[in-house]
């Protein structure tokens, strides 16, 4: 029943009536009849006046109309004071009507000058006022205020009482925008003593409105809705419906705030049928949004006595009737084209939706907030350069003004001595004013001039600031996109490669495929080079703090460096001072790189003697960072003089067939010398032509911590896959090597279930039919490229697969790319090429899986076997059964039963090597091991089942599953004689 | 005197012994309900009857090759009776199973040992 009549108010509530406005039309119905019976021509320029004013907020363009014939008229009769009425009709229609401000503008100024001219002081007061207003709503409050207190003074001097309250009102307005509340309170607060003097009722309302908003502001509502109440009661009193209306709805909306919703629908209500008697759609529409919005809390409080008093409890017709009142706000404000209020209730309604996981709902509201947001930003912006261009406009005219000013001075005073003397001093004064005059133009040209030549140059220079940044742009996105492409394929010849070399080929096959790991290695090693070089210079390049090993560090150089040395019959060796301690805090990668590009440089450039990587101690600064010296130093064909500088300049080696010669991309040297002026140092070289170089370093670090670095090993170590063991991973990559790189390197390691697709909108029809714990998502794919589809799930799945993770494969490690993957909504990134290792530390992060929780139970020692003699243990089966032999009976039976099948069972599938048969039989026995107290031979059962699932290979299984066979046979007959 | 209410209880397991013991355990002091099933097709049969908990088998395919898994089985417990309480039972003592067995909507996850029962017995009693 009463579900039926919310709806019946509702629907009544929306049928809107659509004649025109019935107040305004009335007035101007009056006013056009009254125009040719006016006998005197400036009784015509009143009513025009008037009819222009009247059309402002119906019909601007009719009123324009009627203004300008108002205009035209008062001219011809030379009544100053209907000109300035028209010109001030005028500006308001083109202020409040047109929103043209600087049109508005002029009129207004027009107004105020010959007002000024007659002296009229009220004419005088409301045109000040009008430019406060027009200031005011270009958000240029200094200016306002300004032209408000002239107002004001105006005011005050011919005591008009009326005027004086409406500017106060303006001026408490501008301080209120101001966050000032005490002067707007101030403001108002005479405003309300001077409209009570005199009895202006209108007046006592829009001040006790204002009031009460400062204090809604301040949230003090109880105060704020005192004053609303007295500001409705005025406003009854002096039949201003309209905005009697507006203030009950203030009132709804401020106990909507307090959560005292039957009371705020009350309000809300009372309003709408007034304004609804009015006919005024802005109001009407404002109105429905904010009863909307009512509902809906209503519908979602947790307070549940509202929904149960006014709706019954039911929670979904509330929330029908909600949306029919915000569709309607979306209708009526369509029509009216009001952009600002359709932005807001487009976010609201958004908003709201979402609150009640009516996603689809809240994203279709949220586009069209969206799109007016767009066009709102253009408005602003309109209103912005209109600001711009009037006050240019007027420091323009301030300027011709000035130097009409000078010239009419100097007339003046050239007819001064003209009137005097017709001497010839009149002539040397003409003279001089000619050189004044001439001076004043040349100078204005002059300046004019300057100011253009400026203009150019300013214009040049952001062209050229343009130019630059698009360059670098350019750059970037080549770097990003080179980066790309050639990883991509990387990966797939080194995920292979490693795939193959896993797989114990034959010795010549082994050697080939080190060839391929090898040369990809280098390979990738000149991409990172060119990418490093791009970063630093980018200023993207960030060092890292870690615990890491010195001599360890130093010593990765040699092992990777010796085989060229020993090749070119080399000696290369290092040492590292005894007085440095172990481990130290620093970016242990980087230093590597800066060694290997000096110690492989030394290399290269040596054909016989040897190479020394030497660190030496030499003293620590004040904040404890220890100075250490890194040299490295050849006995080489050394560097000329001059090419000691140029050695460091990128892609430049000293003589331009060296890079034929000796190879390389001769960026080495380049980014060496980057990195180390990141840690604040400086490399510096020592060269002997013919007889060596030295290159070396200086960088302050601090010292490490042995705990700290122990931790991290332990983590990186033991990166078990198995912890992955179970997952269901959907693979979503364009390029089918890539494809078999990645799932063959995750089967390799653990026990998961892998589906594969090969762009977006695949992986997305798998994932609607199939269930996944994550995706591992490429993100430059043809059709549906990772973005859009991390995107489409996040937004269009439903609520169970929506949150999925994702993980992006990508081959970018530029930072833009990876911000690109967060905002699509990614969880985290691999990147190309991965080893294993990255690949099953990513996901167990992702999913929140602790890395080396799982210990390796194929690790544990496996050998010896039980000395007790006995292998079953009936404690735990007699406290099972709580004694109660015939139970014990039973299970023992159970047990003897089985036993004899599962032998047989495993063997057969021993036969058929089919392992997973073995470890289904074995996991199958799990809880009569348990039972039967035979904890040993369990242990041993579950690593054997283990084994078979993963690495059946391992020939140790047969003599393992002998042994728990025997035992089981030796458990049959422990159990027999009990039984017997 | 025991106050604990008796309670319809499903055990879903292919493991024979485990079925028999789990349900001597749990009817040892109340007048449980057990029903027992050997695979999660059987339980899914019966899901009109509305226990209050069933026991699911993480592995439940290693006697019926087709048999559908534990996972796949909670799933369609969780979409068609989501009030019903299921424990999860698994040998795998593996925080990712765990986990994922927990996010789909298990309310518990016990590993096979000796203390399972225990656990499960007053898992389901708390559930008073």
């Amino acid at each position: 029943m009463k579900k039926r009549a919310i709806l019946f108010i509702a629907i009544s509530i929306l049928a809107i009536q659509v004649s025109p406005q019935k107040q305004g039309q009335a007035r101007i119905d009056s006013l056009q009849q009254l125009i040719p019976k006016a006998k005197e021509d400036s009784n015509k320029v009143k009513l025009l006046n008037n009819l222009s004013f009247t059309y402002y907020k119906i019909n601007s363009d009719e009123g324009i109309k009627l203004g300008m014939q108002s205009l035209s008229l008062a001219e011809k009769l030379h009544w100053k004071q209907g000109i300035v009425k028209a010109n001030d009709v005028l500006g308001v229609n083109y202020h409040f009507g047109k929103a043209d401000y600087p049109k508005a503008l002029e009129y207004y100024l027009q107004s105020l000058k010959i007002s000024e001219e007659s002296g009229d002081k009220p004419d005088i007061a409301r045109a000040l006022n009008r430019l406060g207003l027009i200031y005011q709503s270009l958000i240029d409050y200094p200016k306002a205020l300004g032209y408000y207190h002239r107002s004001l003074q105006v005011a005050r001097e011919t005591g008009d009482k009326m005027a004086m309250q409406q500017v106060m009102i303006d001026i408490g307005e501008v301080c209120q925008k101001q966050n000032d509340f005490p002067k707007a309170l101030d403001y108002f607060n005479q405003a309300l003593k001077i409209n009570q003097a005199i009895g202006n009722k209108t007046g006592c309302a829009a001040a006790l409105n204002t009031i009460g908003y400062v204090y809604r502001r301040q949230r003090d509502f109880s105060k704020a809705q005192y004053y609303c109440n007295e500001a409705v009661k005025y406003y009854e009193a002096a039949g201003n419906k309209l905005a009697m209306a507006a203030e009950l709805e203030d009132i709804g909306d401020l106990y909507r705030q307090l959560a005292e919703y039957p009371k705020a629908l009350g309000y809300l209500f009372k309003a709408l049928q007034i304004q609804k008697e009015l006919n005024d759609k802005r109001s009407i529409s404002y109105n429905y949004g904010v009863i909307g919005y009512t509902y809906f809390l209503i519908a979602t409080d947790k307070n549940k006595s509202t929904l149960n008093i006014l709706f019954a409890g039911n929670r979904k017709a509330t929330i029908r009737i909600a949306k029919i009142y915000a569709d309607s706000a979306v209708e009526i404000q369509k029509e009216l084209g009001d952009l600002y209020l359709l932005q807001d209730t487009y976010i609201s309604i958004s908003q709201a939706w979402e609150q009640i996981g009516d996603y689809k709902g809240a994203l279709e509201r949220y586009k069209d907030y969206v799109a007016i947001k767009d066009s709102i930003f253009n408005v602003e912006k309109d209103k912005k350069l209109t600001q711009l261009s009037m006050k240019y406009e007027f420091a323009k005219r301030q300027a011709t003004d000035s130097l009409q000013h000078a010239v009419e001075n100097n007339l003046n005073k050239i007819r001064l001595q003209k009137q005097k003397t017709f001497t010839w001093l009149g002539f040397i004064g003409m003279a001089l004013v000619g050189f004044l005059l001439f001076f004043v133009f040349r100078n204005y040209n002059n300046q004019r001039k300057s100011n253009r030549k400026l203009q150019a140059a300013q214009k040049e220079i952001l062209e050229q600031k343009n130019r630059a940044e698009q360059s670098e742009r350019f750059k970037q996105q080549f770097l990003a996109n080179m980066s790309h492409e050639i990883r991509t394929p990387m990966n797939a010849v080194m995920g292979m490669t490693n795939l193959l070399i896993d797989k114990d080929p034959r010795a010549d096959q082994q050697h080939y495929l080190d060839g391929i790991k090898k040369s990809s290695d280098i390979l990738l090693h000149i991409i990172n080079d060119i990418l490093d070089l791009s970063k630093i210079e980018s200023g993207k390049m960030e060092l890292e703090k870690t615990d890491f090993l010195i001599r360890e560090t130093v010593e990765q150089v040699v092992t990777t460096l010796h085989h060229k040395a020993d090749e070119k019959g080399l000696r290369l060796l290092s040492d590292v001072g005894n007085d440095i301690p172990g481990v130290l805090l620093g970016d242990p990668v980087r230093i590597n790189q800066i060694l290997m590009n000096l110690a492989g440089n030394a290399i290269k450039f040596t054909e016989k003697g040897s190479v020394l990587i030497s660190v030496t101690f030499t003293g620590s600064s004040p904040s404890h960072l220890l100075n250490l010296r890194f040299s490295v130093t050849d006995t080489g064909i050394g560097i000329p003089k001059d090419k000691l500088e140029k050695v460091f300049e990128s892609f430049a080696q000293a003589n331009a067939s060296d890079t034929r010669k000796y190879g390389g991309t001769g960026l080495g040297l380049s980014i060496s010398r980057q990195l180390v002026e990141l840690y604040g140092g400086e490399i510096t070289i020592e060269s002997e032509e013919g007889a060596g170089t030295t290159f070396s370093f200086i960088l302050s670090l601090e010292e490490g911590s042995v705990e700290r670095l122990q931790q991290q090993l332990n983590s990186v170590a033991n990166v078990d896959g198995h912890i992955l063991d179970g997952l269901k991973i959907l693979i979503a990559d364009d390029n089918e090597y890539n494809r078999i790189v990645a799932e063959d390197t995750l089967k390799s390691k653990a026990d998961v279930f892998i589906t594969t697709a090969s762009d977006g909108h695949e992986a997305i029809a798998l994932l609607k039919k199939h269930y996944f714990d994550l995706i591992l998502m490429d993100v430059q794919m043809p059709e549906m490229n990772g973005f859009e589809a991390t995107q489409f799930i996040r937004a269009n799945m439903d609520p169970l697969k929506k949150d999925i993770p994702v993980i992006a494969l990508t081959a970018s490690v530029l930072r833009t790319d990876l911000d690109k993957c967060r905002q699509a909504g990614m969880n985290s990134y691999i990147p190309k090429p991965f080893n294993a290792a990255q690949l099953i530390r990513g996901i167990a992060e992702v999913l929140g899986i602790e890395i080396g929780i799982a210990a390796d139970i194929c690790g544990k020692n496996v050998e010896g076997t039980s000395v007790s003699g006995k292998v079953t243990d009936l404690t735990y089966l007699r406290n099972f059964c709580e004694e109660d032999a015939g139970k014990m009976n039973r299970y023992i039976t159970m047990f003897l039963e089985s036993a004899p099948v599962l032998t047989e069972k495993i063997n057969t599938a021993f036969a058929e090597d089919d392992f997973i048969e073995i470890a289904n039989q074995l996991h199958g026995f799990k809880t009569r091991f348990i039972m039967m107290g035979m904890k040993d031979t369990g242990e041993r059962a579950l690593i054997q089942e283990l084994k078979c699932r993963r690495d059946p290979g391992n020939g140790n299984i047969g003599r393992e599953l002998n042994l728990i066979l025997g035992e089981i046979e030796t458990a049959v007959k422990e159990l027999s004689e009990k039984t017997s | 005197m025991d106050l604990d209410k008796p309670k319809k209880i499903f055990i879903v397991d292919d493991d024979t012994m485990l079925t028999e013991a789990l349900k001597d355990y749990l009817t040892r002091r109340t007048l449980n309900e057990i029903r027992i099933f050997n695979t999660g097709e059987e339980c899914l049969k019966h899901l009109t009857a509305k226990p209050d908990v069933i026991i699911l088998d993480y592995y439940l395919n290693s006697v019926q090759k087709d048999a559908a898994d534990g996972m796949e089985i909670l799933q369609v417990i969780r979409k068609h009776y989501p009030d019903i309480h299921v424990i999860m039972l698994s040998s795998q003592d593996h925080y990712a199973i765990a986990l994922q067995t927990l996010q789909k909507g298990a309310e518990q996850y016990v590993i096979k040992d000796k203390e399972a029962f225990g656990k499960i017995e007053s898992m389901i009693r708390e559930l008073n």
